[in-house]
């Protein structure tokens, strides 16, 4: 009988922990003490005036339900990571990157496993199905965090009691100024797959041979090139930007014209910082290239001078594409997004 | 209409009474606060509002009176002369007139609705 009662104090105490600890500190106290009082009274309603069994006790508990729910209960707002205002966007971003850095890291691999000069391959397969899976839980983990800032941030400046104007909705685009879905999901997914190939695998960029023996030629300095990827990287990452922000807008409009250019400045300087100076080449290329395999230098063409040129029309192509981009924004959005 | 209720499936059955528990979840604040003119602790009007016909289950009853409270519509007082401490609940003045607009607001919604279901059945 008194391990009974002792068996069911018990189990009050633990109940009621369990609800205090997932309260506000300044709330529990109290909290607790009014639920204790609420316990013992259905207590005695339950056991009619005599001395209430272990049974009542987990009755009465039941009644009351799940810690957490009634935690929640008092609580009053619903926690949650991301709600339902980013949870669409946050799965489409999701499926995108998961699938871009899936396929990026199963290239990139496979071209690894081609290159070979690394011993086993049973070993390599091994490393190489843990680097993709620690892979994909890195581009969660990272695309989580990013949507639950958002969530949080946007949470705090609640649109509250702030006047929403019909005429505040966004024109149907005329056809024309749509961005098509594909457009940006492709450019995300090349991005992650450049991103994948130049950290994972820079000894892709260079002239393989597989003959007897395996030959490479870098393009890069592989030294400068490891020095450089954190600018690298930026203009992958800015490029993802600019396609999100594709993604989100899903038309031509000023708005995006004004992003577009901002992006696209900052990556066209980062690139020509990169790829325009000669330290990042490889400046033997040609001799090297000469020293696997020789072959004739064509009599009318300096071969040599030109890749010493490659900076140069690196450079003229780098900003003539960003031009090009940059510009074909702007007048599609001057043209069908004078709108929000 | 009658005997369709008598033909529902375990499934329509819990459909109604999910509705019908969504309907009373709008309600909810009016039967606690008609009835805290005169301080109650938690448990009390539990009992009260039972026996009245409008049960609500304590493990909503308690945070919902702490959400009043916060809102200002109650007052609170720990009560620790008798043999337990009890938290005693009473209407604000506050309170009270929104109460009273609740009341007000309900007879007519109610007024409205019966003409509408009333109109319905004839």
């Amino acid at each position: 009988m008194d391990s009974n009662k002792k068996y069911g104090a018990d189990l009050i105490e633990r109940y009621l922990y369990a609800v205090a600890k997932r309260l506000p500190k300044e709330q529990r106290a109290d909290i607790e003490k009014e639920l204790a009082g609420l316990i013992d009274d259905m207590l005695a309603e339950k056991a009619a005036g005599g001395e209430p069994s272990p049974e009542d006790v987990r009755a009465v508990l039941l009644e009351l339900g799940k810690p957490a729910d009634l935690a929640a209960k008092y609580r009053g707002s619903k926690n949650c990571l991301i709600g339902p205002d980013y949870y669409g966007f946050y799965i489409t971003v999701l499926k995108i990157v998961l699938a871009a850095v899936a396929g990026g890291l199963a290239i990139a691999l496979t071209i690894g496993a081609i290159a070979g000069g690394r011993g086993n391959l049973l070993e390599y397969f091994g490393n190489a199905v843990s680097n993709l899976v620690s892979a994909l839980f890195q581009a969660f983990a990272w695309v989580t965090v990013v949507f639950a800032l958002m969530q949080r941030y946007n949470a705090k400046i609640d649109e509250k009691g702030k006047q929403w104007n019909p005429s505040d909705l966004p024109e149907v685009p005329a056809k024309k100024a749509r961005i098509p879905k594909s457009e940006p999901v492709a450019g995300i997914v090349f991005t992650v797959l450049a991103i994948v190939l130049f950290n994972g695998a820079p000894e892709i960029f260079g002239i393989h041979w597989f003959g007897e023996t395996h030959a490479f030629v870098p393009i890069f300095d592989m030294d400068v090139f490891r020095s450089m990827l954190p600018f690298i990287n930026a203009v992958f990452v800015l490029g993802i930007v600019k396609e999100l922000f594709k993604l989100a807008i899903e038309k031509y409009n000023l708005k995006l014209a004004a992003a577009v250019t901002a992006i696209n400045i900052v990556s066209l300087a980062l690139t020509l910082h990169v790829f325009a100076s000669p330290a990042i080449w490889n400046a033997d290329f040609i001799t090297q290239l000469q020293a696997v395999q020789s072959f004739a230098m064509p009599a009318d063409f300096d071969l040599v001078y030109h890749w010493g040129r490659v900076p140069h029309y690196v450079a003229v192509v780098a900003v003539f594409g960003c031009v090009v981009d940059t510009m074909t924004t702007i007048a599609k959005g001057i043209r069908y997004g004078r709108g929000r | 209409m009658g005997t369709r209720w008598l033909v529902m499936s375990d499934e329509q059955i819990d459909f109604v009474q999910g509705l019908v528990s969504e309907l009373r979840r709008g309600t909810l604040t009016i039967s606690v606060l008609s009835q805290l003119t005169s301080p109650k602790y938690g448990y009390a009007l539990a009992e009260t509002l039972e026996a009245k016909g409008v049960p609500i289950e304590p493990g909503t009853l308690y945070p919902l009176l702490r959400r009043l409270e916060k809102q200002g519509l109650l007052t609170s007082e720990w009560e620790t002369a008798g043999t337990k401490p009890r938290k005693y609940y009473v209407l604000s003045g506050d309170g009270l007139n929104i109460y009273r607009q609740m009341c007000a607001e309900w007879k007519t919604m109610a007024e409205n609705l019966n003409n509408l279901i009333e109109r319905e059945e004839q």
